[in-house]
């Protein structure tokens, strides 16, 4: 029972991960793509491609200069990301009922105790996003299983309509990004084709919601504010 | 144009936050003063209103929450987290389960770490063992008894019974409750234990001493005082397991520790009482720079000078590059950090700083009051010479010999003052509060309070003019709230702002 919920979790944070940590606001939406024997990205001769060709490239870019006045985008801190997740999934917390793991584990993330540790580490590392991503996969879990909660703002949460499922998708962005409901947003596609991704290879669209729940959670637009 | 280009540009939206909507606005204020996003019920109806008005925002700063946040952030300020060992002497450890002071055990049963077995013990009234074993190595081995301790008296422990012994005076007329009674064989730890703590104790009265720092920092969001406040405010907040501390404890080591107030003014909590009540300190005590967690968080004079220095007036000290003058073979150099080569750098201001802590213990948090250590002793400028040599109190806290031409002023001088030229041999005298003020008047105070504002709420420099006007408005209302309001309302914070 418990390998067979490792798997499931496994299987969301996976999916969640690979299709959605790509996109962000305002981008083209592009997919993932996996280079295979018949990829056009295999079969590049990357030497007979002029350098001039190559441009400048989309990188992430170096420190702005000169130094902004403006307020810069923080990861938020171990109790915001705590506490958030609570309020958001109606109080499903990551733990037991004493602890919450997020707690537990402050130490571990980076968390100033002004012995050993004297500034809180409040970068995106690694460690944050599994982190994060574990939280992600049992919070979404709790909160879709709740009955009192609002995690289906669906009427009917079975549906695999497109239209049904891009409300959905779309009341979910709103509720864990706090961003305004507007179906046209990159997003939504992105999450959309998640669902239906997840809902093709396990016929189940409560696995397919929690996916999209992970998905959100553990994208930047959750956790960089 | 590149994208690269447009990303690394000043409004780069990798990291520029404050060109976000409404929506992220909303969230990421919601994120900052109250450390957690809006509810969906909330979201609905800041949308249905179209802006983070006033009434809305200034409901969130009045919330508990945003109280806590402040806490949080003066924290990375003060450091206030104790990891000590508070009472060696009175704690009590465990062996096969059975609680006894190793640091007494030499004078309780003859030797280092002895123990009293494991056999119950037969005691009289006052737990004295009424026989007991003498082992082969010549140590006691007394036996335990039945204790109900203050820390948790529904839960009975066995405690070595010389350890449990009662009496409030010894056989030979001393008090227990006083360091003499240490090395008393007929004193012990006296009723339910009261004289003595184990790990548990001790950490939770660290813990207590700590968030007193946080209570003054609570008090003066909840009462609306002035910021500078917190520097000459007259309350200490203790709960029962501080109470508990300078009741009972704090007597078993004078040199480190002393009762801030009154003992009759210490609140009547149980020890396991949580709330945090507040008492009136005398005059020389107030201020958060001479709190007990803070002293004990920061042991020596230079590290309470440095950590002010750098938590609240935002600066650091950093030596000039360059080579250290080299000393001449066979001359001393002078003890005077202030004027030594590759130390004046930082110590010729950091010596006069860490002398307004001078009459404060260092590794402790007892006040050194005038009239027990006068600035010059007579008796301390010449015991080195005498047959009898110098007692404790000259050796702990005064110069008793001149080990260098520059120390010969100031034998008989107490540590603190040796050194200080002109006003700044005021500074033991004055205390933190004399930097304090001085930071206050010249503005520093505020100026830093709000760099350490933006640097929390914007994470970016902000420009010159909006410092000197939120410096300037603080300075003049001193409102912590208002100087949060007044940045999460800026543009730098969002440039959809009013």
């Amino acid at each position: 029972m418990s390998g067979a919920n490792d798997t499931r979790a496994l299987w969301l944070g996976l999916l969640a991960g690979t299709v959605l940590t790509s996109c962000g606001t305002g981008s083209s939406g592009d997919k993932a793509t996996e280079p295979g024997d018949d990829s056009p990205i295999a079969n590049i001769d990357e030497e007979s491609i002029p350098d001039a060709s190559l441009g400048d490239g989309v990188t992430v870019p170096g420190p702005a200069t000169p130094p902004s006045h403006r307020r810069q985008r923080k990861r938020m801190t171990v109790p915001q990301v705590r506490d958030s997740m609570q309020v958001i999934a109606g109080g499903v917390v990551w733990g037991d009922d004493e602890r919450s793991d997020w707690d537990r584990y402050a130490a571990t993330l980076g968390v100033a105790d002004f012995q050993t540790r004297t500034t809180t580490d409040r970068t995106p590392s690694v460690l944050f996003q599994k982190f994060l991503d574990d939280a992600a996969v049992h919070t979404c879990a709790g909160w879709s299983a709740a009955t009192s909660g609002d995690f289906d703002t669906l009427d009917d949460p079975e549906s695999t309509d497109l239209d049904a499922v891009r409300t959905g998708v779309t009341g979910l962005r709103w509720r864990i990004h706090g961003r305004s409901r507007t179906t046209s947003d990159p997003m939504i596609d992105d999450a959309t084709d998640l669902f239906a991704t997840v809902y093709r290879r396990t016929d189940s669209t409560d696995l397919a919601w929690q996916t999209v729940c992970v998905a959100l959670f553990t994208h930047p637009d959750f956790f960089m504010y | 144009m590149p994208l690269v280009m447009v990303l690394a540009g000043a409004d780069d939206p990798w990291s520029d936050a404050a060109g976000q909507d409404l929506h992220g606005y909303v969230r990421a204020v919601s994120l900052d003063v109250r450390g957690v996003v809006p509810s969906a019920a909330e979201l609905e109806a800041i949308e249905a209103v179209g802006e983070l008005d006033d009434t809305t925002l200034d409901a969130w700063l009045a919330t508990p929450a945003f109280t806590e946040i402040v806490v949080g952030e003066h924290q990375e300020r003060f450091w206030n987290t104790l990891s000590l060992t508070l009472l060696n002497a009175r704690r009590l450890s465990r062996r096969s389960g059975i609680y006894y002071t190793s640091a007494r055990a030499r004078t309780l049963r003859g030797a280092n770490q002895a123990h009293c077995g494991e056999a119950e013990a037969v005691v009289d009234g006052n737990n004295r063992p009424l026989s007991w074993q003498t082992n082969p190595d010549g140590t006691l081995a007394e036996g335990w008894v039945w204790v109900a301790p203050y820390w948790d008296p529904e839960t009975p422990i066995q405690v070595c019974a010389l350890d449990a012994q009662l009496s409030a005076v010894s056989t030979t007329g001393v008090d227990c409750a006083t360091e003499a009674g240490q090395t008393d064989a007929s004193c012990g730890c006296g009723p339910a234990l009261q004289w003595c703590a184990s790990n548990d104790v001790e950490d939770a009265i660290e813990a207590a001493l700590a968030a007193d720092i946080d209570h003054r920092v609570r008090a003066l969001l909840d009462s609306g005082a002035p910021y500078t406040t917190l520097f000459s405010g007259d309350a200490l907040y203790l709960n029962g397991a501080s109470a508990h501390f300078f009741r009972h404890l704090a007597a078993f080591r004078t040199d480190d520790y002393d009762v801030p107030v009154d003992v009759s003014d210490i609140p009547a909590l149980d020890y396991g009482d949580p709330s945090f009540v507040a008492v009136t300190l005398p005059e020389h005590r107030r201020g958060v720079l001479t709190a007990p967690g803070w002293l004990l968080r920061h042991q020596t004079n230079r590290g309470r000078a440095n950590r002010f220095y750098g938590g609240f007036l935002c600066s650091e000290f950093l030596p000039t590059e360059g080579p250290v003058d080299p000393v001449a073979e066979g001359v001393l150099p002078t003890p005077n950090l202030q004027v030594r080569s590759g130390c004046r750098d930082c110590h010729a201001r950091l010596e006069p700083w860490a002398a307004y802590w001078g009459r404060w213990a260092q590794a402790g948090s007892r006040h050194l009051a005038p009239d027990e250590f006068p600035e010059l002793s007579a008796v301390c400028a010449t015991c080195a010479d005498s047959a009898e040599g110098c007692p404790d109190v000259c050796e702990d806290h005064y110069i008793v010999e001149s080990s260098h031409p520059d120390e010969d002023p100031y034998v008989g001088v107490l540590r603190p003052y040796a050194f200080l030229v002109g006003d700044k041999g005021l500074h033991p005298d004055e205390g933190p509060q004399g930097w304090t003020d001085r930071m206050r008047a010249d503005g520093t105070l505020a100026t830093c309070a709000v760099t350490k504002t933006t640097d929390w709420l914007l994470d970016a420099e902000p420009r010159d003019d909006d410092i000197e006007d939120w410096a300037a408005a603080f300075d003049a209302d001193e409102d912590y709230r208002a100087l949060v309001r007044r940045v999460v309302r800026s543009a730098s914070y969002w440039d959809g702002a009013e």
